[in-house]
């Protein structure tokens, strides 16, 4: 990480991609990992999105058996914000356009 | 006698560990650091894991973002281990003392978990040489103490 604060920051990004469909939301989806404690994943969905033990622990088995799950969704300056908590707490999350 | 080595007490929380235990965690938290500050996502698996790309179809997006936010999440991670060290003999702690124990935890375990190439079907049996055996000691040590204080962190 050290090198980080040397990338490129001001690359010019093609106008566009968000321009063109400005209502479609974006959904951050947490992917199963072999190390990531059930208990802990199921914790961190309780603690960062404040939702009741049953959702997080539906939402931490649909990680593990299927391999990924959406966890949240909104604007996409939301949803790096949940991609960002989610990385702080050591879990594999990205984001991407609902589609 | 408990076996737990997490307890809540009121507001804080007991650590039941003994010396030398304590003594291992900062040794190897010691090393977790130096892999954070002197290694980056391309050069080390293990980073990469504890900074994933954020959009795996993009990756000037993604690069974009890291630019942003990896800097932060380095700063929280030193942070942690910062105050795992000045508490690591700590008898009770404070529940933000707790989380950064957590936060140090897990990120030791994915460091050490990715280096092991645990999968879902991995076992101790997997281990066959001394060196991978102790690694594989230690992630199993880890697993017990962060499942403990998930246990008694409130999620509130």
């Amino acid at each position: 990480m050290a090198k980080t604060g040397t990338a490129p920051v001001e690359v010019d990004r093609p106008a566009g991609d968000e321009v063109i469909e400005p209502d479609l939301p974006w959904v951050v989806i947490v992917w199963n990992d072999p190390i990531n404690l059930m208990s802990y994943v199921t914790w961190v969905f309780q603690k960062l999105f404040g939702y009741p033990r049953e959702k997080a622990q539906k939402l931490m088995w649909d990680v593990h058996t299927k391999g990924k799950a959406v966890v949240s969704s909104g604007p996409r300056d939301k949803a790096e914000i949940d991609v960002k908590r989610l990385h702080a707490h050591g879990l594999w999350a990205t984001m991407q356009k609902d589609r | 006698m408990s076996t737990r080595p997490f307890e809540a007490r009121s507001d804080r929380f007991r650590v039941r560990l003994q010396p030398a235990q304590r003594e291992m965690l900062g040794r190897v938290i010691v090393q977790l650091r130096e892999v954070l500050e002197h290694e980056d996502p391309s050069s080390d698996p293990a980073v990469a894991r504890l900074f994933p790309a954020t959009y795996p179809d993009d990756p000037l997006a993604s690069l974009e973002y890291e630019t942003a936010v990896g800097p932060e999440l380095l700063r929280e991670r030193l942070d942690a281990i910062r105050t795992m060290e000045s508490t690591l003999r700590a008898r009770t702690l404070a529940e933000e003392e707790l989380l950064a124990w957590l936060a140090t935890l897990n990120g030791l375990r994915l460091v050490l978990g990715i280096r092991l190439d645990i999968t879902e079907e991995t076992t101790e049996d997997d281990f066959t040489d001394e060196e991978s055996r102790t690694t594989y000691g230690l992630y199993a040590f880890l697993t017990w103490l962060e499942s403990s204080i998930v246990d008694v962190l409130p999620v509130g």
